[in-house]
C-alpha cells in the first residue's frame, strides 16, 4: 500500500465536467479526485451515465467545447499540468503518454484503411519511423497483442477481423508508442464472454510487461474483480467509494456498492429473483438534495436529505456516506 | 467496358490528327459536298458547310473532354475543401459558408454562367473555370453532409485520442471515407459540364469558332432545316455526348465498387 503511494502517475483534484444543454447545465462529472499510480490498474465502476466516460475524455481533453466545459484544481500527469498544455503539446501526449481504447472496436477503427496502414501511420507520426521500420514495428505490436500471423493481418481491413481481433488491434495501436497510461473505456462490453476473458488477460499482461497503468472504465463487477487493484465507484458524477479490490468485495462500505454486490447472482444460493437497488439513476439536470443516492438508499436518514456527505476515511478506504461520519448521532 | 470506351475515346482525341480524314475546319465551296450522308470518304457525312463530321468529332472530343475534366477538377477541389471544412468544424463557420452556398444555389446556374461568359469573353480554360465556379455548391453540400455524420464516428474520437491533428483527420481519415461519393459526383460533374458547355456554345457564349466542341456541333445542327435534311449532323455528336455521359456513370459505379473495401476480395 505504501510503496505505490510514492509514484503517482496521474492526479486529478476536483475535476468538473459540465455540458450546457437547452434544458440547463448537466454536471456529468462533479468534482472527483482520483489518483492513478504507476503500473496499477484502477477500476472505475458505475452505471450508465454516471460520468465514467466523461472523466476519461476530460483527461484526454477531448470533451467538445462548446457545449462541454472542463475545469479542475489539478490534472497532472507526472507533475505536468495537462490543462496548461497547448493543443499541439496535448496531441503529443495523446497516443504517446496517454492512450485510449473504446467500447466498440469496429467503429473505433477507420473502415477505409487496412490495419497495417493505421498502425504504421501512428508509428510514423509519433515515433518518426520511416515506412520500413514502421512496418516491422507494426508486426511487433500485433505480436505483443497475440494476433496470430501478424504480417498477414496487416493487410486486412477492420471489417475482416472478428470482434476480439479488432479489440486486440485497438490495444496494439494504443500500446504501440508505449504510453504510461491507458484509458480503457468499457473495452470488453461489446465482446462475448470468452473473448472478454482473453482481452482481460491481455490487458493485465500488458500492464505487467510494458508497465502501463490502466484506468479501466466498466460497469462490470466481474471485470473489476479480475484485473483491478483499486476501484473507484462512481454514482451520478461523484466518486462514492475508493477502495482496494479486496476491501471492496469483502466489505463494501457505501450502500450503493453494497447494493451492486447484492444484486449479483450467487452460485451457491438458490434465488427466485435477483436483488435490485430500487429506483433509477437520478436525472442529472435535477439532482436530489443532499446525498445523491438518498432516494434509493435503505439507510437514508435526516442529514442525507439535507447535506451532501464529504469523503470519509474508513480503514484503507474512502467513502462518501454519512453513515461513516464520526460523532454524528443517527 | 466503360474503361475500354474511355481508353479508345481519349486515344482518338489525343491522336486526332492521325485519324482525321479531312481538315476539320475546311469549308467546302462545292455545293455537292455539303450535307452529304455518311459515305466511304466521309464516315459520318458532312455538315451544312461541307466539313467532315468524323474529323470534327475527333477534334471536338478534345475540347469537350478537356472542359469536362478541367471543370470537374476545379469543382471537386473547391467543393471538397469548402464542404469538408464546413462540415468538420460546424458551428458559425458552417452557418456562414452554407448560407453563402444557399445564395449561390438560388441563382440559376445557366444565367450566372452566361453573364460571366458574356462579361469576360473567356477562352476555353475560362469556360471551364466559370462552369467550375458555378457548380461546386452541390459537391460542397454533399461532402459537408457526410462530414457532419462522419465526424461523430468513434474512429474520429479514436484518431484524436491518438493525437492526430484536425488537418490530418480531415485529409487522411475522413476524406477517404467520402471518396466513393466524390468520385460518383465527379463523374456526373464531367457529364454536366459537357452539357453546360454545349448549352453555352449554343447560345454563342461558349467555345467560339474556329474552335468547336461536340456541344457546339450539336448546337449548330439544331436547325429545323438541317435536322430534316441532314439528321446525321445532330446524330453523331449527340450520340457521342450520350454515350460518354452514360459511360461516365458506369465508370463511376465500377470505381466505387473497386474502392469499397467491403466488396473487395469477393469474386464475382
Amino acid at each position: 500500500m505504501v510503496n505505490i503511494l510514492a509514484d503517482i502517475l496521474l492526479e486529478l483534484k476536483n475535476l468538473k465536467t459540465k455540458f450546457k444543454t437547452y434544458n440547463g447545465e448537466v454536471k456529468a462529472v462533479d468534482g472527483i479526485d482520483l489518483t492513478v499510480h504507476k503500473k496499477e490498474v484502477l477500476g472505475i465502476l458505475g452505471e450508465s451515465g454516471c460520468g465514467k466516460s466523461a472523466t476519461a475524455l476530460s483527461i484526454m481533453r477531448l470533451i467538445p467545447s462548446p457545449p462541454g466545459e472542463v475545469c479542475a484544481d489539478k490534472m497532472e500527469l507526472r507533475g505536468v499540468e495537462l490543462q496548461f498544455l497547448t493543443e499541439k503539446q496535448m496531441s503529443k501526449v495523446r497516443g504517446n503518454e496517454i492512450s485510449m481504447i473504446f467500447q466498440d472496436p469496429l467503429s473505433a477503427l477507420n473502415p477505409t484503411f487496412t490495419v497495417g496502414e493505421q498502425l504504421m501511420e501512428l508509428l510514423m507520426l509519433h515515433q518518426g519511423f520511416d515506412r520500413n521500420t514502421a512496418y516491422h514495428k507494426a508486426i511487433e505490436a500485433l505480436n505483443i497483442v497475440q494476433i496470430p500471423a501478424a504480417a498477414n493481418r496487416l493487410s486486412d481491413y477492420p471489417h475482416q477481423l472478428s470482434g476480439g481481433m479488432r479489440q486486440r488491434v485497438m490495444l496494439a495501436m494504443a500500446c504501440a508508442c508505449s504510453p504510461s497510461l491507458l484509458l480503457a473505456d468499457e473495452p470488453t462490453t461489446a465482446l462475448d464472454v470468452t473473448v472478454q476473458a482473453q482481452i482481460l488477460d491481455l490487458l493485465s499482461q500488458l500492464q505487467s510487461e510494458m508497465e502501463i497503468a490502466i484506468m479501466l472504465i466498466t460497469h462490470d463487477l466481474g471485470v473489476v474483480a479480475e484485473i483491478a487493484q483499486r476501484v473507484a465507484v462512481m454514482y451520478a458524477g461523484v466518486v462514492v467509494e475508493n477502495a482496494t479490490v479486496q476491501n471492496l468485495f469483502a466489505k463494501p462500505l457505501h450502500p450503493y456498492t453494497q447494493g451492486l454486490l447484492a444484486s449479483l447472482p450467487l452460485l451457491e444460493v438458490e434465488q427466485e429473483r435477483l436483488n435490485v437497488i430500487p429506483g433509477g439513476v437520478p436525472n442529472m439536470l435535477d439532482l436530489p438534495s443532499g446525498c445523491r443516492f438518498h432516494p434509493r438508499c435503505p439507510h437514508c436518514w435526516q442529514i442525507c436529505r439535507l447535506q451532501e456527505p464529504p469523503l470519509f476515511s474508513q480503514n484503507e478506504s474512502e467513502v462518501r456516506c454519512w453513515l461513516f461520519a464520526q460523532g454524528i448521532d443517527k | 467496358m466503360p474503361v475500354a470506351y474511355y481508353v479508345v475515346i481519349i486515344f482518338f482525341a489525343v491522336f486526332a490528327p492521325f485519324f482525321a480524314t479531312h481538315n476539320p475546319t475546311y469549308i467546302s465551296l462545292d455545293r455537292e459536298q455539303i450535307k452529304l450522308p455518311p459515305t466511304a470518304s466521309h464516315f459520318f457525312g458532312t455538315d451544312n458547310l461541307g466539313r467532315d463530321i468524323w474529323s470534327r468529332m475527333l477534334f471536338g472530343a478534345r475540347i469537350s473532354l478537356l472542359i469536362g475534366f478541367l471543370t470537374m477538377i476545379i469543382t471537386v477541389i473547391l467543393g471538397v475543401a469548402i464542404g469538408a471544412v464546413s462540415g468538420f468544424y460546424g458551428g458559425k463557420l458552417d452557418f456562414i459558408m452554407m448560407r453563402f452556398v444557399d445564395i449561390l444555389l438560388s441563382l440559376p446556374t445557366i444565367f450566372l454562367v452566361i453573364i460571366l461568359a458574356a462579361f469576360f469573353k473567356p477562352n476555353f480554360f475560362g469556360i471551364a473555370a466559370i462552369i467550375g465556379m458555378t457548380s461546386w455548391m452541390r459537391t460542397a453540400r454533399l461532402v459537408r453532409g457526410q462530414f457532419l455524420s462522419l465526424k461523430e464516428e468513434e474512429f474520429v474520437a479514436a484518431a484524436r485520442a491518438l493525437g492526430y491533428s484536425d488537418c490530418r483527420i480531415i485529409v487522411f481519415h475522413l476524406l477517404p471515407n467520402v471518396r466513393p461519393l466524390i468520385i460518383v459526383d465527379a463523374t456526373l460533374l464531367i457529364a454536366q459540364a459537357v452539357l453546360l458547355e454545349s448549352a453555352l456554345s449554343f447560345l454563342g457564349f461558349g467555345v467560339q469558332p474556329p474552335q468547336f466542341s461536340w456541344g457546339s456541333m450539336l448546337s449548330a445542327s439544331q436547325h429545323i432545316v438541317f435536322l430534316g435534311e441532314a439528321p446525321w449532323t445532330a446524330f453523331f455528336p449527340g450520340t457521342a455526348i450520350f454515350i460518354t455521359v452514360l459511360c461516365f456513370n458506369f465508370f463511376s459505379e465500377g470505381l466505387r465498387d473497386a474502392w469499397d473495401p467491403k466488396l473487395k476480395n469477393i469474386v464475382c
